[in-house]
């Protein structure tokens, strides 16, 4: 379903006028010493007013729209460095249960992640093809269900989740497989993995030999693999968008300094120096811009004109972040290198975002895979 | 925003079509050899050709000459003409691209009726540069004085594109001689062969003498051939319809997603020197890959502006973003295939005609990817528009 325009500015200004009430870049400092590292209340208001269902099919109570709607929401909440788990829940985590083949069990799960009763994760391993690397959990058949041991090093929040969603190898003969694991039921070991980034918490995941039962398979087999191969193109679309609101903010902030500050009498934002800093800034920052609201727009992960398109905006806009953080750092000169200012909190978002999800180069890979694939003179 | 992808197959299959069977076959062999006034009318015959089959102007007005079709028309001639390897009309540039919307903006009905020479083949030149005046260009001291029904024109133009094969000149000049220096201006066409114009061509980088000299002794224009109000030159000048442009693009950026693929290609067979393909060496495949990136990123900024147009909206900052994108990625992408191609590639093309900017002669397209920087607003310039005009930064110096 997609909305009309005259909703989608609707939806924008709501996104808008809930964060701008509720999410200060200030505010965002704090949160990074408490226990969870978010806001609950935040999280439960954007869960009322929809943003958590937005992936979520009509026909099974959600709100049904795009791409297009989750971008406003990620790049409004990157370009005010709001912590919480929206990425990895409502969207990544979310995206994939309804990608998957809908069970009672998920539908659910779906129910309770729509609302925003539940959080769950997506532990994307480090190498996006399934099957050859120890970097996997492995999970044995045992009776009624399965052994799954090995661990999985990067988990966005996995400490608030209650639903584990856990890509796994069959050990010996045995087929690929994705569990949706209730965390609660599943015994496993987790360790933080504090982050330069402080408005985002990582965990290692670890299972012994922890049974799982049957029915928590998601997938097996191709079913796995191709629930892989969508999870890992959302993923790198979805820390794009966060990344283009990012690049956004720190880009105005550097603008509007380069405007007041004075030095040998003028703003320095008159040398050209800075002035074409700003302007090749922008033009990175609107062509992530185009790339990803195009991408957004197809909301396509399965063509192969599309995928090109959403690889090739993804690794843009992933890749611009780190370049206009660093370079709104130098423009603001000393100040600009102080904890204190914001700055470098946009510049270690932006570090994260691009090495997330086996990092950006993975994109770029694919793409000359898939150019030098194809037979000479082709 | 379905405005590009989804108009008709039909369409596209019909363009296709035609262009299969009616392509000129082996025209960039047959012109590399061939005189310049060869390549002109190559180029007209061929302006001519697509015009009689529809495939020239139908975005443009009927009363025009077009068919009142949609922009998103447009578009998909441009893909299929890039997808066929048909030749575009690149000495018809400014004619096409340039003159016609001036005149269909800001001309009176006589000087509309030159439109229709256009769909017939006429080069158009633009005479703006002058040797004190480029990028600093209301500066310009060629002189248009009023005497009865005339104005009395003197001055030398430069860098003027196809100058010496035009019919007609898109001339600006200095009405008043007091005025500041933006609003003393005014904008005329100039019929080429008016006694007291003279041309002389000037070699460029690239070995053949596309751009011209154009000196105005005493050549007298009609005072109907003004274009717009006298004093209005400057702005008359700057709106020129942007739809064009991004049309240009539309092809170029189709042009360079044919020439990564005829990288990738030639990296199969080309050698490095440890004799080992090009297609093997990591480092070069992670070139070609990033270049391939910004292809899509560069066709996803031009369909969202062609959206934005067809939408009604200007283009507003997005003339200087997609220039500024398109001038690097071209000259990155050729440089990485010049490369490639090591000495064999250096090999003296003589005086190799414009065959487009990825013609897969990659030095030449290289070294041509020049004309992007610095033409109409060079990089520095855009980058000082938008830094002043899109961001609001203050000028580093005041003009005047
Ligand atoms: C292939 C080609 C075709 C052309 N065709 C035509 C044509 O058909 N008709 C026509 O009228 N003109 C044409 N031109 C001329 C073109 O528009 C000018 O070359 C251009 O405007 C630059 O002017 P200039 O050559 O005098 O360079 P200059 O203005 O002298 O610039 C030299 C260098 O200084 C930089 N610079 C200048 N001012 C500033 C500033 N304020 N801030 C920062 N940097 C600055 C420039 O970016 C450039 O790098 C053509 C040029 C080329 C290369």
């Amino acid at each position: 379903m997609s909305l009309s325009l005259e909703e989608r500015r609707t939806f924008r200004s709501s996104v808008d006028g809930l964060l701008s009430a509720r999410a200060s870049i200030a505010e965002g400092r704090h949160l990074a010493s408490t226990e969870h590292g978010f806001d609950d209340g935040l999280w439960r208001a954007m869960a009322e007013l929809g943003w958590t269902a937005l992936l979520l099919p009509v026909e099974l109570g959600g709100v049904g729209t795009g791409m297009a709607e989750v971008r406003v929401v990620l790049e409004s909440l990157g370009e005010r460095l709001v912590p919480g788990p929206f990425m990895s829940s409502a969207v990544l985590a979310t995206g994939a249960l309804v990608d998957a083949e809908a069970s009672a069990d998920v539908t659910s799960w779906l129910d309770r992640l729509g609302d925003g009763s539940a959080i769950a994760t997506l532990a994307l391993p480090l190498i996006p093809t399934l099957g050859d690397s120890c970097l996997w959990p492995e999970a044995r058949l045992a009776p009624g269900g399965w052994a799954l041991s090995g661990s999985v090093p990067e988990v966005l929040h996995a400490d608030v989740a209650d639903l584990i969603i856990v890509f796994a190898r069959g050990a010996g003969d045995e087929d690929d497989l994705v569990f949706a694991l209730d965390r609660k039921a599943i015994p496993h070991h987790m360790d933080s993995f504090p982050l330069v980034d402080q408005t985002r918490r990582m965990q290692t995941v670890r299972f012994a030999e922890s049974f799982v039962p049957e029915q928590m398979t998601l997938a097996r087999g191709a079913a796995a693999r191709e629930l892989l191969r969508r999870a890992d193109l959302r993923a790198a679309f979805a820390c794009a968008a966060d990344s283009l609101g990012g690049a956004r903010a720190v880009h105005a902030m550097a603008v509007a300094y380069a405007q007041e500050r004075v030095q040998f009498g003028r703003p320095i934002g008159s040398f050209q120096a800075i002035k074409h800093k700003l302007a090749s800034m922008y033009v990175d920052l609107v062509s992530s811009d185009d790339a990803v609201y195009e991408a957004a727009e197809q909301d396509d992960l399965d063509s192969p004109g599309a995928i090109r398109l959403l690889r090739s905006a993804a690794y843009h806009a992933l890749e611009a972040y780190p370049r206009i953080a660093g370079d709104a750092i130098q423009v603001h000169g000393g100040i600009g290198f102080t904890w204190e200012h914001d700055a470098h909190r946009y510049f270690k978002r932006a570090w994260v975002n691009r090495a997330l999800f086996a990092g950006s180069e993975r994109l770029r890979d694919a793409v000359a895979a898939e150019l030098f694939s194809a037979p000479v003179g082709a | 925003m379905a405005v590009v992808r989804d108009t008709t197959d039909a369409y596209r299959e019909r363009v296709h079509g035609w262009l299969l069977s009616n392509r000129p076959e082996g025209w960039r062999e047959q012109l590399k050899t061939a005189s310049q006034d060869e390549v002109v009318s190559f180029y007209r015959d061929w302006t001519r050709k697509l015009h009689a089959a529809g495939l020239l102007v139908p975005h443009w007005p009927a009363r025009f000459g077009g068919e009142d079709r949609g922009l998103a028309e447009q578009v998909i001639i441009q893909q299929e003409l890039s997808r066929t390897q048909s030749p575009r009309p690149r000495t018809m540039a400014i004619a096409l691209g340039h003159a016609a919307a001036t005149l269909m903006n800001h001309g009176s009905p006589a000087q509309q009726r030159l439109i229709a020479g256009i769909l017939d083949g006429d080069v158009w030149c633009q005479g703006f540069s002058e040797p004190q005046a480029g990028s600093d260009l209301a500066s310009l001291r060629t002189s248009a004085l009023p005497r009865g029904d005339v104005y009395v024109v003197n001055g030398q133009k430069t860098w003027s594109s196809f100058a010496a094969h035009a019919a007609f000149c898109l001339l600006l000049a200095r009405t008043d001689l007091g005025a500041p220096k933006h609003k003393g201006l005014s904008f005329f066409v100039m019929d080429m062969s008016l006694p007291g114009v003279t041309v002389r061509p000037i070699r460029q980088a690239t070995g053949s003498s596309e751009f011209a000299e154009i000196f105005l002794d005493d050549v007298e224009i009609p005072v109907a051939w003004r274009l717009g109000q006298e004093g209005d030159g400057w702005r008359t000048a700057q709106t020129t319809l942007s739809s064009e442009r991004v049309i240009q693009l539309v092809e170029l950026v189709e042009g360079l997603r044919e020439a990564v693929c005829t990288m990738a290609g030639e990296a199969q067979v080309q050698r490095t020197h440890g004799g080992q393909p090009w297609a093997q060496s990591e480092r070069f495949r992670t070139d070609v890959a990033r270049i391939a990136i910004d292809v899509e990123v560069l066709s996803a900024m031009t369909h969202r502006a062609m959206g934005n147009l067809i939408a009604g909206e200007s283009l507003g900052a997005a003339a200087s973003t997609l220039k500024l994108f398109f001038s690097e990625l071209l000259q990155r992408a050729t440089q990485i295939a010049a490369r490639m191609s090591g000495l064999g590639g250096l090999h003296d093309p003589g005086e190799p005609p414009d065959l487009g900017y990825t013609s897969g002669d990659w030095f030449s397209d290289h070294l041509r990817s020049w004309t992007w920087t610095i033409a109409a607003g060079s990089d520095e310039i855009q980058r000082n528009i938008i830094g002043e005009r899109v961001l609001g930064l203050p000028r580093e110096v005041a003009s005047q």
